[in-house]
């Protein structure tokens, strides 16, 4: 039984690295780790020509996406397109990356692997370090310190790897002129990639690599319906009647509790309902006010803590299965990555649909916000090389990038038909018993490192590919990004995730009633003193002119 | 009798502790006991008497040197801002400034604090356990009976905290089975596992139940030693159970009970790592964070290489001070303790 999957890697669990059991206060996951440029860096990444955007049109989405950010939907494998046309290698290549999924075998007894070995032209060869333990940052530290680099790594933004902008300059290849303007163009699978992608692969006013698109949109709520259905849906007018419903729906008697125990994730969605800015607000005169400043911050902090009074959470807080107790109805309500991620549900429950919580206003009046992602999960740099190395890994990422719809994409992310996967009577694609052996852990390799821009597409389930369009509009109305997205602070990469820990673990206290919500205030003080306020500075230093005001 | 190598059995659960702190471990491990001193010979003459056993230690030697004494070289990063990218050559020096931060940061004393406090918990209610559990098995007459005991009460240690964690929750907490069955007579669950208060508690029982039939061991081996016709010529003049227990049994563990404690107390400060890490969320930081979580929070999650080294450090200076005073302390009682005391 093998769900195929369009993205291969499970980008909750992505999220998960961020902490262990609580994750992430929605994009702050991204603004905790951060990559960073040296200062003065940002200024001149706001002078670099971003690559040319030449969308890829060899087939025809069945719901169009758009620029503001809806994804393209597919209810049906498109007929398949060849966008390369020469294999890219030569030899050999290397590189360092990172599975979400259990491990593949080897490439000597992976025919899957020796397949696209096959089609490349050549040996990819990879590191691929496990998302266990210390995970990837650790991995990245030793082979970054061992001076041995492989030709390719993987840079996650989200994960705390440090001093990012030294590092590129020390030891990666400045990709700009290879990739500047129309240049790309040489690359059509990399011109494919949207300029908000790009953005995040932009330090010191270099261009470091092809970044890896993953969904623009951010946390949201998501329970099953009928469960919901019983207290009128998952909605509400009010954060009161929300709460009223999450008690209807606890009943520990019968073992079944309204939220799962992901406080920082919970608050981030009651956050939203206060009408909270996506990390920073931008003011009328440009200045930033964080998240954590703000009067909804802490009236959120607050209600999620009546909640917890209330018992709606689930009482312990490891719970490793979260999603399949959603699935089963013992848990109502639980918060993922993206509107697309609640397609990963029905392998748990083919029966049963699931619905998407659209941030409702907390009191009838605010309006409430939606924070959006930060829409790719890095780029991938290469070692310093001579100009001919260098146009083989291009090529290499370029046919890695192909877009869904492509021979490539099909041949990275599914194999060989017949031999990897089948076709079902509808056409949609099934592993085979070996392809799911061989297939998931390196797709979730390759896909964490190299990626199209992302589109849902959830074989057999037409109807949840409708809703979640359905939804996804209905979110982008309320839809703020986070205005430092594309943007680097040294002091953010170096002490942001610390800070942000030190906030967090307080705001767990609170909202487990371990401590009092009058002490958030010196806790964001000490936020601020311990780095925040030289975060804001930096952030305010290199503001794009083209971010709104914050509810101007 | 020559000298018997014993490796430590005090409580393994430290030794994945050491994430951000490498590999400083206290003294070495090699214990004299009963050492017969020889009259004095020449080195080579000592040199061919002792070379197979010379040589039979050359492994581990090499082992300890490449993974312990070498790493620990390392420590310099504590004195640096160092990144892995610029290495230990070329990251800048701060000299004590990874200290000074240390000092001044509440965090790092709380989990200082946190970490002496569930130490003490851990030598008064965690420490006698396995020497009563030996006891205790050593007084079942039945063989079978005693295999059993013993294969019950050590295989937990064979478990991984991650899992006896999830028993334990499975068990005690908010939806586990004891707080279910209260629901059922309809009275109120108790928090066993997310009260914070009660938090070391449930730390001491969670380690008695994984470590100290494991620990026990050693203390099994001790009794075995000891020679059963005092017991039999104690028993001909009359001397009860308990007479038997308190003039032979511990007198004859006590070289063995001083030096598990002194060890216990060298290794005090590694109180466990995934036990706390595990559990962090459910009692909070205020209760949970030890030192190791703190170096590790600081070091890898948060890219504080140079002060979680420093955090490390810190924990391993006050750890060989403790061993030497406890060894100090054994003298005092006329043991040998770890370093025997220099025949003069």
């Amino acid at each position: 039984m093998s769900a195929p999957r369009n993205t291969g890697f499970s980008r909750r669990g992505f999220l998960g690295l961020a902490g262990l059991a609580v994750t992430t206060a929605g994009l702050a996951a991204c603004g905790g780790g951060g990559t960073s440029g040296g200062s003065g860096g940002a200024a001149a990444s706001a002078g670099v020509k971003l690559p040319t955007y030449k969308e890829f049109t060899g087939v025809t989405a069945d719901l169009a996406g758009n620029s503001k950010g809806l994804q393209a939907a597919f209810f049906k494998l498109p007929e398949g397109v060849t966008s390369v046309k020469d294999a890219p290698l030569k030899g050999k290549v290397t590189g360092l990356t990172e599975t979400f999924e259990t491990m593949s075998p080897g490439m000597k007894d992976n025919p899957f692997w020796q397949r696209l070995n096959a089609k490349l032209g050549g040996e990819l060869e990879l590191q691929i370090a496990e998302d266990i333990g210390d995970g990837y940052p650790a991995k990245f530290a030793t082979v970054l310190a061992s001076d041995d680099l492989p030709d390719m790594m993987w840079v996650p933004p989200n994960q705390g790897i440090p001093n990012v902008g030294p590092m590129l300059e020390a030891k990666f290849q400045d990709l700009t002129k290879y990739l500047s303007g129309d240049a790309v163009l040489e690359y059509p699978n990399l011109a494919a990639l949207k300029p908000d992608s790009w953005k995040t692969a932009v330090v010191n006013g270099k261009i470091w690599g092809a970044p890896i698109p993953s969904t623009p949109f951010g946390q949201i709520m998501s329970g099953r319906r009928d469960v919901w259905e019983k207290v009128g849906g998952l909605t509400a007018t009010s954060a009161e009647e929300f709460l009223e419903k999450a008690k209807e729906l606890t009943r520990p008697a019968e073992r079944k509790y309204a939220l799962e125990p992901a406080y920082i994730n919970i608050l981030h969605m009651v956050t939203e309902w206060f009408g909270a800015p996506n990390s920073w607000a931008v003011n009328k005169d440009r200045t930033l006010t964080h998240l954590f400043e703000t009067e909804e911050y802490a009236a959120g902090v607050e209600f999620t803590a009546k909640m917890f009074a209330a018992g709606v959470f689930y009482p312990d807080t490891n719970v490793p299965d979260m999603r399949n107790r959603v699935a089963n109805g013992s848990v109502a309500g639980q918060v993922l990555v993206g509107p697309h991620d609640i397609k990963a549900y029905r392998a748990f429950n083919k029966d049963q649909a699931f619905d998407i919580l659209v941030p409702f206003s907390a009191d009838g009046k605010v309006k409430p916000t939606y924070d959006m992602g930060y829409g790719t999960v890095g780029f991938t740099p290469f070692k310093k090389a001579d100009e001919g190395k260098i146009r083989e890994l291009l090529a290499l990422i370029n046919y890695l990038s192909a877009p869904f719809g492509t021979v490539e994409y099909m041949q990275k992310n599914f194999g060989e038909v017949g031999k990897d996967y089948t076709l079902d009577a509808k056409g949609n694609p099934q592993l085979t018993e070996s392809g799911s052996t061989n297939l998931p852990g390196l797709v979730s390799a390759l896909n964490i490192m190299s990626s199209p821009e992302n589109v849902i597409f959830n074989p057999g389930f037409d109807d949840d590919t409708k809703y979640i369009n359905e939804q996804q509009k209905k979110l982008l109305e309320m839809a703020w990004r986070n205005p430092t997205n594309g943007t680097y602070s040294d002091t953010n990469s170096k002490v942001g995730a610390k800070i942000t820990k030190q906030l967090r673990d307080k705001v767990v206290d609170i909202i487990t009633g371990r401590a009092k919500i009058s002490e958030l205030e010196a806790a964001v003080k000490r936020w601020k003193s311990e780095g925040g306020d030289k975060i804001r500075d930096e952030y305010q230093a290199a503001l794009p002119a083209d971010v709104p005001v914050f509810r101007a | 009798m020559n000298s018997t190598a014993e490796a430590p059995p005090v409580l393994p659960e430290a030794d994945d502790a050491q994430a951000g702190a490498r590999g400083r471990r206290p003294g070495g491990r090699t214990v004299t006991k009963d050492a017969a001193r020889p009259g004095r010979k020449s080195f080579r003459s000592r040199l061919r008497r002792d070379k197979q056993m010379l040589l039979m230690m050359v492994p581990g030697v090499v082992f300890l040197l490449l993974f312990f004494y070498i790493p620990i070289l390392g420590n310099v990063i504590a004195f640096q801002d160092y990144q892995p990218f610029l290495g230990i050559g070329d990251s800048m020096w701060v000299g004590w400034q990874n200290f000074v931060d240390l000092f001044a940061n509440p965090d790092f004393l709380r989990a200082f604090w946190n970490t002496l406090y569930l130490a003490a918990w851990q030598l008064v209610f965690l420490f006698p356990v396995p020497l009563v559990l030996a006891l205790i098995v050593d007084s079942l007459i039945s063989t079978r009976v005693r295999r059993v005991f013993q294969s019950i009460a050590y295989l937990p240690h064979f478990l991984s905290w991650v899992l006896v964690i999830a028993l334990f929750q499975q068990m005690l907490g908010g939806a586990g089975f004891v707080n279910n069955t209260l629901r059922q007579f309809g009275m109120d669950p108790v928090p066993f596992m997310t009260n914070p208060d009660t938090f070391p508690i449930l730390v001491v029982v969670q380690m008695i139940w994984k470590d100290a039939g494991w620990a026990m061991i050693i203390f099994l081996a001790a009794l075995a030693s000891i020679d059963a016709s005092l017991y039999e010529a104690a028993a001909a003049d009359g001397a009860g159970r308990w007479r038997r227990m308190w003039h032979i049994t511990l007198p004859g563990l006590r070289s063995v009970i001083v030096l598990l404690l002194i060890l216990r107390i060298g290794d005090i400060l590694s109180v466990g790592f995934e036990q706390f890490i595990l559990q962090r969320d459910a009692v909070g930081a205020g209760a949970a964070e030890v030192l190791d979580t703190f170096t590790y929070y600081t070091g890898v999650v948060g890219g504080g290489w140079s002060s979680g080294a420093a955090a490390g450090l810190a924990k391993g200076v006050v750890s060989a001070l403790l061993i030497y005073a406890a060894n100090k302390l054994a003298h005092r009682f006329g043991e040998d303790g770890i370093f025997a005391k220099k025949v003069g």
